[in-house]
């Protein structure tokens, strides 16, 4: 820690790489548009109606605004801001920071890119030509009969048929889904629920498919009668098609797959630095879940889009996947790095295979047929890999990289220079060493120089430079001057030629095919013994394959003269015949359903091994995995069955009869309430304020938190993260996915409500319900702000009490007030403080505001 | 499915139905002083066995001392001052210096004659009621790797802590309290930051909650300045009426009432929770005691004394962390001056905490850790200081349960690694809990496809530590 002030003690040039990107970019300075939007009021409007959020159009209104109107507005912000809003407003730029352009550009993109627009997908064009020629020895060998020992999870899929009903039934059963759950249900001696009320069921439905509340109150969403005129009324599934095509799914869904690939947006442990563009991932995440791209090129790219479309930005930032491990930076060991290859292959597994492989590091699965070589073989695919910040698109970015390199290469000299320079003038100013001493450390280092190894023993502190010592200007060694007076002019002439920067992304790059050693008892220190193994998949999901050898996996390579080991996992992995396929279907439908009903088909969501449960409805889980892979793997198809469903539809009332024969609620005979997620808490205050800013993509917010929750105060609280809460205005507002996920310093209201800090996979939310919860909920700046705006909004719209209170309920809680409730909080507005407060009415509301933020209806779904 | 298996899923089940009973403050309106009619109640594994400790108190020396500068004597390296370590030493920078001695006296205290270094003048008349481990290791040479492995058994995120797991064995001692408490230096946190006290995959309620030595001891305790006392009274009576509504209408629904607790029990805990931190009330001498009444360890001080009234209100688990981001036991240069200002801050709210649960008899029942991440090497750095050594350094322990007045474990005689005795973090994780009362190889939770455990098998009760 010591050694690290010093290397702090000297200022800028740190990320002098950075700066040399950002000086080539033609920065658009946005940080102050960001402050100009601050002022803008016309936000409360986006939140009018859930399914009318437009988020289009947001980002190319700033670029225009800040083209044509920047200076001019800034000029008049600044002369009618008071001296305190000045501060703040500084304050703002700080955290605000500036959004390159190219950034700009890269969202602006995101929004117009489809799946369609995309090249034919890799895998179709591989299966076509290579697998059945390549495979045809195998294919025979495979079609023995499965083994009907075979565990429940590794067998492969196939379409089970649905029950039939009694005929009392057939009226309440929507799709197969429900013939799959009722046949249990009945059997347990359960009945289902009666379907939940229009209105309940309207605001569960906005709340599971967009993560936010109901905002627009109707007696009817939509008709149930099919013979009414369609040009007045609106049918089920056409309501639901509203909420799936809006761009709050994305948003919502991304974050449960974020959850599972533990991504966060810091590297953890010491120094805990903020990732760079590590936002590109989250973004493909959302874009993907809005544009139903087909879950297994998803996950393809996840694995190996570089090397699959190298061509297509978001196939590349798709690989992101890879990069989330927490992985330390001070002086990083070698056993860190195997911990963060086994944080790669165990969230590769456990994420998508539904396998926990990370107990083979250092012995043979104990439950499950993984071999530590398999393990190992694993690793092995992703040990030559590393994280880089590569350009989104190959092309524009080897036109950038052409002038980049010509800059790059001569500044690397001249920061050569720039270190002789500093070692000399430190060597000279050494105090009690003789001449001949320093003559001795001007010598290059020589590990073998036992008199050298010991004057710098003594002096290394003094002689131990890095890029954060460097300045943008310095005074050459005499005989440097000449060449450094060349470098300067070639740099400052190719940086004027330096194109703007394409958008780079935090990728996984690396494609060489290489051994590794299998550690036993995942120890290094064995290294040198353990035998070493190429690339190799999972035998046990390997139909007709028991052992692997090193050539193996070159089966599924796409590319024979030139195989790739990644490109081959991730063909592997969705290969339905030969490879992964079927559990990877299961696993995938497993989790939605689980975040629809709050509990797995399998409860446990990660692990379908030997060792996880068994399914509650097998057949129903096979069902949707095959109907899933028929219909060209879209999500949104296995969505829309499940809310069409009639178990989906049900009541959530629990009765004593339940509570006895299912506590669990196992056989599914009711709808299972459930507490919204943190950032579902802070968006839905948000707009009920009518506050959240709709803005999708794009680098994080960090929104202030409260001085005693900033840690790693290296360079004091008001460096690390923003506590001055005057600054959490609309730019800050953004949906609770764009909050900056700092691994140490989680943001608390979000953490303390079971909210994810990336540290693990994490393959379902918990809910625990804390008094910290509630301290929080009743003095945390953030909800009593966000109370006071919903006041605000009240106060503007309504007058009179009883309207206001009416109003307030409409906001909160997606439905009418009861007349017990409208006299109550009447009553509460009208009760007048014992010693009469300035503003006390006003007060009053704001209190209220807050209690309906508190309650417990606010907080689950139902 | 093996029979343990089962009944781990039995427990969890259970867990899941009386989701109610998990954390503090689900029965709420007990008193907060002396409050333990309710201990056990929430206790999710009953174990058979009783342990001698019902509450640890963990003060964790941040960067890593030298217990070669104040616990563990070589005076071997008198004799190797100046000379190159014979052999090879791994350390953290490369380039190690030559053997330094320690700049500090030794002298021998006590009945059991243990050695403590002038540093600690103090502590050391507590010598006799100390277990000093003077060959622990951790095999990490990074502060907050290392820092992982002490707290959690492994050196990435992810894990439980083993106040978490404390927690979970023991369940809350007082409903109006957290089981898990983390105080750290206001001025700088811990580097490594909230992951060092997370519950990771166990029930929330098992969290460190952070307590500061300020008006406002927990997160979000204290109220906007400008609402008062009375109307968020007033708000809570409308926000339960509200919740009784709602729970009317959803019958059979224990977590609602959960919550409709929780609110009771945070409005209450604005009121109690501050008792904690107030000092007002203490004695000169008790301030005197615990070095309150000193600037260098007025902090710290302040922060043991809150420890103990924690421990004796039921609090399962305090850690105390000296040091932070800053000012901390990281001495890679000048150690002879940053070790003493240290010891300054430290010493007597330490021997001041030994004393106070002793005159009280409540050094049987609370267990007290001294240590850091690891220690520091025989070998000077910059001349005068000195890099981390992760493979021998000291530890100690004392009351609880643990035999009083004795070392176990040798490093070499430079102090770099160890020679008899070992005391990995897996062995000292199995010996806290053992003394706790819970086994490590039954106190377990299912996650990632098998039942994880603190100690994973990898370490065992030290059965010499044991009274």
């Amino acid at each position: 820690m010591s050694a690290k002030k010093s290397k702090t003690t000297k200022k800028h040039g740190k990320y002098r790489a950075l700066r040399l990107i950002v000086l080539g970019c033609a920065a658009q300075a946005i940080g102050l548009l960001l402050f100009i939007n601050w002022f803008e009021n016309d936000f409360s409007k986006h939140c009018e109606d859930v399914t009318e959020i437009k988020h289009g159009e947001l980002i190319q209104r700033e670029i225009v605004k800040a083209t044509e109107e920047k200076s001019e507005r800034v000029l008049k912000l600044l002369s009618t801001l008071s001296r305190e809003d000045r501060v703040t407003g500084r304050e703002r730029e700080k955290w605000s920071k500036q959004i390159e352009s190219s950034t700009l550009r890269y969202i602006a993109n995101l929004k117009q890119t489809k799946p369609d627009s995309i090249s034919p997908h890799s895998f179709v064009k591989y299966q076509t030509t290579n697998l059945s020629s390549k495979l045809a020895g195998f294919e025979s060998e495979n079609n023995a009969t499965e083994d009907a020992s075979l565990h429940w999870s590794l067998k492969r899929v196939s379409r089970p048929v649905a029950p039939i009903v009694a005929i009392e039934f057939k009226q309440w059963c929507k799709n197969p889904i429900d013939q799959f759950v009722l046949d249990k249900m009945l059997s347990a001696g359960l009945a289902p629920n009666p379907p939940a009320s229009q209105a309940r069921l309207a605001r569960r439905l906005s709340y599971d498919l967009t993560g936010l509340p109901l905002t627009q109150v109707r007696s009817q969403y939509w008709s149930e009668d099919r013979s009414q005129d369609p040009q007045t009324t609106i049918s089920y599934r056409n309501y639901i098609n509203k909420l799936l095509d809006n761009d709050g799914f994305g948003e919502h869904w991304a974050r449960m797959w974020l959850d599972v690939a533990g991504y966060a947006d810091s590297n953890g442990y010491e120094e805990d630095e903020i990732r760079e563009k590590s936002y590109t991932y989250r973004d493909f995440v959302i874009w993907a879940m809005n544009n139903d791209l087909p879950f297994d090129e998803f996950t393809r790219w996840q694995i190996a889009g570089d090397e699959l479309e190298p061509n297509n930005a978001m196939a590349v930032a798709a690989t992101g996947f890879m990069t989330t491990a927490p992985y330390n930076t001070f002086r990083p060991q070698e056993s860190e790095r195997m911990d963060e290859l086994d944080k790669q292959v165990s969230t590769y597994s456990s994420a998508i295979l539904g396998m926990t492989v990370g107990c083979a590091r250092c012995h043979d699965h104990f439950y499950d047929e993984i071999s530590t070589e398999e393990y190992y073989r694993m690793v092995a695919i992703f040990s030559e890999t590393e994280r880089t910040h590569a350009y989104l698109n190959s092309e524009s970015g080897k036109s950038y990289r052409k002038y980049y390199d010509l800059v790059k290469v001569r500044q690397d000299e001249l920061d050569e220079m720039q270190y002789r320079r500093l070692r000399e003038d430190s060597i000279a100013d050494l105090e009690n060493f003789t001449e001949e001493e320093k003559n001795i450390l001007r010598k290059p280092v020589d590990p073998e120089d036992l008199e050298q190894d010991r004057l710098i023993s003594i002096c290394k502190r003094c002689l131990d430079f890095n890029d954060s010592y460097l300045d943008e200007d310095f005074t050459p060694l005499p005989e440097d001057e000449e060449r450094y007076e060349k470098l300067k002019a070639e740099v400052h002439y190719y940086k004027r030629l330096l194109p703007e920067c394409p958008p780079q992304g935090l990728t996984l790059h690396g494609s060489k095919i290489s051994k590794t050693a299998i550690l036993e008892n995942g120890d290094l220190k064995n290294k040198d013994s353990g035998d070493l193994v190429g690339p190799g998949f999972l035998a046990c999901l390997t139909p007709g394959l028991d052992n692997w050898n090193d050539d193996q996996w070159q089966r599924w390579a796409p590319n024979e003269s030139e195989p790739l080991p990644r490109s081959a996992l991730a063909n592997w992995t969705t290969d339905t015949t030969h490879g992964a396929g079927s559990i990877v279907a299961r696993v995938i439908v497993n989790r939605l359903w689980q975040q629809y009903f709050g509990r797995g088909l399998v409860t446990t969501a990660g692990d379908f091994g030997l060792e996880g449960d068994i399914p509650s409805h097998p057949e129903l889980l096979d069902w949707l995995a095959m109907e899933l892979i028929e219909h060209n793997w879209s999500l949104k198809h296995i969505h829309r069955l499940i809310i069409t469903s009639a178990t989906y539809r049900q009541d959530s009332r629990v009765t004593l009869n339940h509570m006895e024969l299912d506590p669990e609620n196992i056989y599914l005979s009711r709808f299972n309430s459930r507490r919204i997620t943190s950032e579902v808490m802070r968006d839905s205050m948000l707009v009920a304020a009518g506050n959240l800013n709709p803005t999708m993509y794009g680098p994080a917010v960090m929104p202030p938190i409260p001085r005693d929750a900033v840690f790693n105060t290296e360079k004091g609280p008001e460096e690390t993260w923003p506590i001055d809460y005057e600054i959490d205005r609309e730019a800050l507002w953004r949906r609770g996915i764009y909050v900056l996920l700092r691994r140490t310093m989680p943001v608390p209201v979000l953490k303390l409500f079971d909210g994810t800090d990336g540290s693990f996979s994490c393959q379902k939310r918990k809910t625990s319900t804390l008094p910290t919860q509630a301290l929080a909920l009743f003095n945390s700046p953030f909800v009593t702000r966000q109370s006071r705006f919903l006041a605000n909004r009240i106060l503007e719209a309504e007058s009179e009490p009883e309207q206001q209170v009416q109003l307030l309920v409409r906001l909160t809680l997606g439905r009418e007030a009861t007349s017990s409730e409208i006299s109550n909080f009447v009553e509460f507005l009208s009760e007048k403080p014992a010693q009469t407060e300035y503003r006390w009415k006003e007060k009053n509301l704001e209190s209220l505001c807050q209690v309906l933020f508190m309650s417990n209806e606010f907080f689950y779904i139902n | 499915m093996s029979d343990l298996n089962r009944s781990m899923k039995a427990i969890q089940r259970r867990e899941f139905l009386k989701k109610s009973g998990g954390g503090f403050g689900m029965l709420a309106l007990s008193s907060l002083l002396g409050s333990s009619q309710s201990l056990g109640a929430n206790t999710p594994i009953s174990f058979p066995k009783v342990g001698k400790a019902k509450s640890v108190i963990w003060l964790f020396m941040n960067g890593g001392p030298s217990g070669l500068d104040l616990f563990s004597h070589k005076p071997a390296l008198e004799k190797w001052h100046d000379k190159r370590f014979p052999g090879s030493i791994e350390t953290l920078f490369p380039h190690p210096g030559p053997i330094m001695k320690s700049p500090f006296k030794f002298q021998r205290h006590g009945e059991s004659g243990l050695p403590v270094s002038e540093l600690y003048p103090n502590v050391a008349k507590h010598v006799d009621d100390i277990a000093f481990l003077n060959a622990c290791s951790c095999h990490s040479h990074n502060h907050v790797p290392a820092c992982y492995m002490v707290n959690c058994g492994i050196s990435r995120i992810g894990a439980p802590c083993l106040g978490s797991w404390a927690s979970y064995g023991l369940g809350s001692g007082n409903q109006d309290l957290p089981s898990f408490v983390v105080m750290y230096d206001h001025r700088t946190a811990p580097e490594g930051g909230a992951n060092l006290w997370d519950a990771a995959y166990l029930p929330g309620e098992n969290q460190g909650v952070p307590f500061r030595a300020s008006e406002q001891p927990i997160l979000y305790l204290n109220r906007d300045k400008n609402i008062s006392s009375s109307s968020q009274q007033k708000q809570l009576a409308m926000l339960q009426k509200m919740n009784h509504w709602h729970a009317n209408q959803n019958p059979n629904q224990q977590e609602l009432l959960t919550r409709i607790n929780s609110f009771e029990t945070a409005f209450k805990m604005q009121m109690t929770a501050p008792k904690i931190v107030d000092t007002s009330n203490e004695t000169a001498a008790t301030k005197n005691l615990y070095g309150i009444d000193v600037e260098e360890s007025k902090i710290f001080g302040t922060q043991l004394l809150m420890a103990r009234k924690m421990a004796e209100q039921g609090v399962r688990f305090i850690q105390i962390y000296h040091g932070g981001y800053k000012n901390n036991w990281d001495s890679h240069g000048g150690l002879e001056k940053a070790h003493r200002g240290l010891c300054m801050e430290t010493d007597k709210p330490i021997a001041g905490l030994l004393q106070d649960l002793k005159q009280r008899g409540l050094l049987d029942e609370t267990l007290v850790i001294w240590g850091g991440e690891f220690g520091r090497t025989p070998t000077s750095q910059d001349q005068n200081g000195r890099d981390h050594n992760p493979y021998g350094f000291t530890m100690w322990m004392a009351g609880g349960g643990v035999k009083p007045g004795i070392a176990y474990g040798e490093t070499d005689e430079l102090g770099y690694k160890p020679v008899e005795n070992e005391v990995t973090m897996h062995d000292l994780h199995a010996t806290i809990l053992h003394l706790l009362g819970l086994d490590h190889e039954s106190l377990t939770y299912r996650f990632g496809g098998r039942e994880q455990s603190l100690v994973n098998g990898l370490g065992h009760v030290i059965k010499e530590l044991l009274a």
